[in-house]
């Protein structure tokens, strides 16, 4: 072990110790102080979100690049979630989950290859981490740790499950070692079926081609062609879900 | 004009007691297994409930005290185990929770977690603590209360 990863657990190490500081202690025993289990990313699998401790005291100022409107099945999607450096560090939980509150897709750490000084720890480290919740869902979760960007790949199912949604808690410490006077943030975004893609305005796909090639053969019975032969047209409303029916 | 007053103040005085009596005929505070209480349901309160800006708080007569979170002596580590006293004013708290006028499923810990329970501990999909009476912490709440496995179905009330 170099100086570099001791450095990084010693690091950890410490930010455990402080508790909700980090992620790393919601799989604990509540017992123990953890959340057991409970990641508090406001969505509708965990039921709870940042502000269930933390009281608000200003937004962290999220900025949320790189997910669809609607994903494509087995698609991957590297989604990068930013945050101003000044003037609190910031902690970061994540998660995918379908219209009943469970996991879906598969959610992985962006590839160290891609990484930028951004996604690293002020002492170079790179602290995000997965972690198993229950009904099948994984967490993505970020320490305070002096990174300005968290990002993760996110690989939609290998079917139409419908609308996903990204659920996302940050909270921005005031470095007091207790939950008031911290910013907190809260996202959930709803992500489209591959339907809804189909139905969207869209400059391919089947129904494009069969309404060029009735314009077509319109043009060559030199019929007067009334009707567009667009396929654009406004996705259906609709697309949030309702309520859960687990 | 002295006396009507006196007579009203009275009759009134009177019926408040009258109606304290019957309230307090009526409603039950059931004491479930403390032991049990310590082992299954304080870990599950302490989770879903004792969050610092809900039953974590002073100021709510239903409050949770524990480690990360309310601290019943404010000398306490934050982070310190569980003490005796918090365990006991946990339970105690929880306990009175579970007063009820006939069915302790209508007690508010066992109504309120539950959906159309008027609770705020709802995501931003307006879903409840616990979905159903199927959920398996609020199983062991209902268990706990009822002092023996619930059998009834999840949609009887």
């Amino acid at each position: 072990m170099d100086w570099r990863q001791l450095g990084f657990v010693v690091g950890l190490g410490l930010l455990a110790g402080l508790g909700f500081s980090t992620p790393a202690a919601y799989p604990q025993p509540v017992t123990e102080g953890g959340g057991g289990g409970r990641f508090f990313t406001g969505s509708h699998g965990d039921a709870f979100g940042c502000v269930s401790c933390h009281p608000a005291e200003g937004t962290v100022g999220l900025v949320l690049d790189g997910l669809p409107e609607a994903y494509q099945p087995g698609s991957t999607y590297t989604v990068t979630v930013t945050w101003p450096d000044e003037p609190r560090p910031v902690s970061v939980v994540a998660e995918w989950v379908d219209d009943d509150g469970f996991g879906v897709g598969r959610t992985r750490l962006a590839p160290e290859s891609i990484l930028e000084d951004e996604d690293r720890c002020a002492s170079g480290s790179v602290a995000p981490a997965l972690y198993d919740a229950e009904d099948e869902r994984t967490v993505i979760g970020m320490p305070a740790c002096g990174a300005t960007q968290l990002r993760l790949q996110w690989t939609a199912p290998e079917a139409d499950v419908g609308t996903v949604a990204f659920h996302l808690g940050a909270v921005g410490s005031d470095d007091s070692e207790d939950p008031s006077g911290d910013a907190v943030e809260q996202r959930s975004v709803n992500v489209a079926g591959p339907d809804a893609a189909a139905e969207g305005c869209s400059t391919g796909g089947r129904s494009t081609h069969l309404s060029l090639l009735l314009l077509l053969l319109g043009l060559r019975l030199r019929r007067n062609v009334t009707r567009g032969s667009s396929s654009c047209r406004r996705a259906p409303r609709g697309h949030v879900p309702s309520t859960r029916g687990r | 004009m002295r006396t009507w007053i006196r007579r009203v103040a009275v009759c009134g005085a009177l019926a408040q007691i009258a109606a304290c009596d019957a309230e307090d005929e009526a409603t039950q505070t059931p004491a479930p297994d403390y032991d049990v209480f310590v082992r299954d349901v304080y870990p599950i309160v302490l989770r879903d409930c004792g969050m610092l800006t809900c039953h974590g708080v002073p100021e709510r007569p239903f409050r949770v005290f524990g480690p990360g979170r309310l601290r019943a002596d404010d000398d306490t580590p934050r982070f310190d185990p569980v003490t005796e006293d918090e365990l006991w004013f946990s339970y105690q708290r929880t306990r009175s929770m579970l007063t009820h006028d006939g069915d302790v499923r209508s007690s508010l810990l066992l109504r309120k977690p539950l959906p159309g329970g008027g609770h705020r501990g709802v995501d931003a999909y307006g879903a409840p603590v616990y979905e159903s009476r199927d959920d398996a912490a609020y199983r062991v709440l209902l268990d706990w209360a009822l002092e023996e496995p619930w059998t009834g179905d999840s949609s009887d009330s």
